[in-house]
């Protein structure tokens, strides 16, 4: 999914099981970290989201 | 701090579109009236010239490999293309770009890359003598600012803003003071499809075109000059993503938040990044880790050749080339 798929939206349906139960609570820390106040803050300079290989939407242009 | 999962991946890319597309969509509907041309404008004028792209990003191996130098011998005749923390040093040093890129919506650290005319008024904030993108504006930040004030000035007719609907309309007054011709977009918030999300909305509100941003000014730059220059090449220099070993955990851009989040140790924030081309171990702190992950995710995707000469920092893989700047210099001429 993630080669055509990356960003800040879900997919109808949910994400699909990746078996990572060990990863994720080797990670518990750092996701608790981000229940903290703070987290907003440690976000990057803009968002970010890639849909079907698309580097760039122009509905002006995409429609003509 | 260990390497992030998809999962606390997801959680930065989350807690950036909180942070950044309300503020987006209020100085996009502040700079829409203002708006004249845009990339797609841009994109017509220039008609694909197939010139390679050179992008000057602002990480810390810029100043530490004096990059610059290796460019202004090589007589590189492709397109320059600017993130706005590197404009200043690329002026200082010789080197005018063709097109400066500017997207954060941070409504008063953002202009004084441009030069500030109301520094006196912001806001206090050490943020300028604490980031490692310019070392120049460590020290004697007024003087700073006026030399940057004039150098913009003076350069600005012969630099096109690359301008984001989301930076605060100050800086659209900046670049028309300064002289410099403005190219519109917007980043892209989120799903297109989306009837109710930020980046239909705005796209609506601005006409202008929405690109992908990989999170960050210098992947923006990236995007902009293989997608809309249609450059088959684009060397990247400054794209670190990261500090090198041994910086103090103070001189990092996000010290003050880790210090917020772990404030025993905020060293522990950051994340140890081994760069086998360079044999090192490079820092990085959770959102910069983020780019990085969203650049590889990007770059195999893109329709052009992407060689890292930044010669440092943890960006390769997974279609990005790291390559030595001279040498690259002399395989895209």
């Amino acid at each position: 999914m993630s080669k055509f798929l990356k960003g800040n939206y879900e997919v109808k349906g949910g994400k699909p099981e990746d078996g990572k139960e060990k990863g994720k609570e080797q990670d518990k820390d750092f996701s608790t970290i981000f229940e903290n106040s703070a987290m907003e803050k440690l976000g990057g300079s803009i968002a970010f989201v890639m849909k079907s290989n698309k580097f760039v939407w122009d509905e002006d242009e995409d429609t003509k | 701090m260990k390497i992030l999962s998809e999962d606390e991946l997801k959680l930065i890319t989350d807690a950036t579109l909180k942070k950044t597309a309300g503020i987006g969509l209020k100085h996009a509907s502040e700079n829409a009236p203002h708006i004249k041309k845009t990339i797609r404008d841009l994109k017509r004028e220039l008609q694909g010239d197939g010139r390679p792209a050179l992008m000057i990003s602002a990480g810390p191996s810029l100043h530490r490999k004096k990059s610059l130098e290796t460019i202004k011998k090589s007589g590189f005749k492709g397109h320059i293309v600017a993130v706005d923390g590197s404009m200043g040093h690329c002026l200082r040093n010789g080197i005018v770009p063709d097109f400066v890129i500017t997207v954060d919506p941070d409504p008063h650290r953002i202009i004084r890359w441009f030069g500030d005319p109301r520094l006196a008024e912001r806001p206090e904030d050490d943020y300028f003598q604490r980031q490692d993108l310019d070392p120049a504006f460590h020290k004697n930040e007024i003087a700073r600012n006026r030399e940057q004030i004039e150098l913009v000035n003076k350069y600005g007719p012969k630099m096109k803003a690359i301008i984001s609907t989301s930076v605060s309309p100050e800086i659209s007054q900046r670049c028309a003071e300064a002289g410099m011709e403005q190219y519109w977009w917007s980043p892209l918030y989120d799903d297109f499809e989306d009837p109710a999300g930020y980046s239909r909305k705005i796209h609506q509100l601005t006409k202008a075109p929405c690109m992908v941003t990989g999170g960050n000014c210098g992947s923006s730059a990236w995007v902009f000059a293989h997608a809309i220059l249609k450059s088959p090449a684009v060397l990247m220099v400054g794209m670190d993503f990261s500090y090198p070993p041994g910086t103090n955990v103070r001189n990092t851009q996000y010290y003050e938040i880790l210090k917020e989040l772990i404030p025993d140790d905020p060293d522990a924030g950051l994340i140890r990044v081994h760069n086998p081309h360079l044999n090192e171990t490079w820092l990085t702190d959770p959102a910069y880790y983020w780019y990085s992950q969203n650049f590889l995710e990007m770059a195999p995707q893109a329709r052009c050749k992407t060689y890292n000469c930044t010669e440092g920092g943890i960006l390769f893989g997974g279609g990005v080339e790291f390559m030595g700047l001279a040498e690259a210099l002399d395989l895209i001429k």
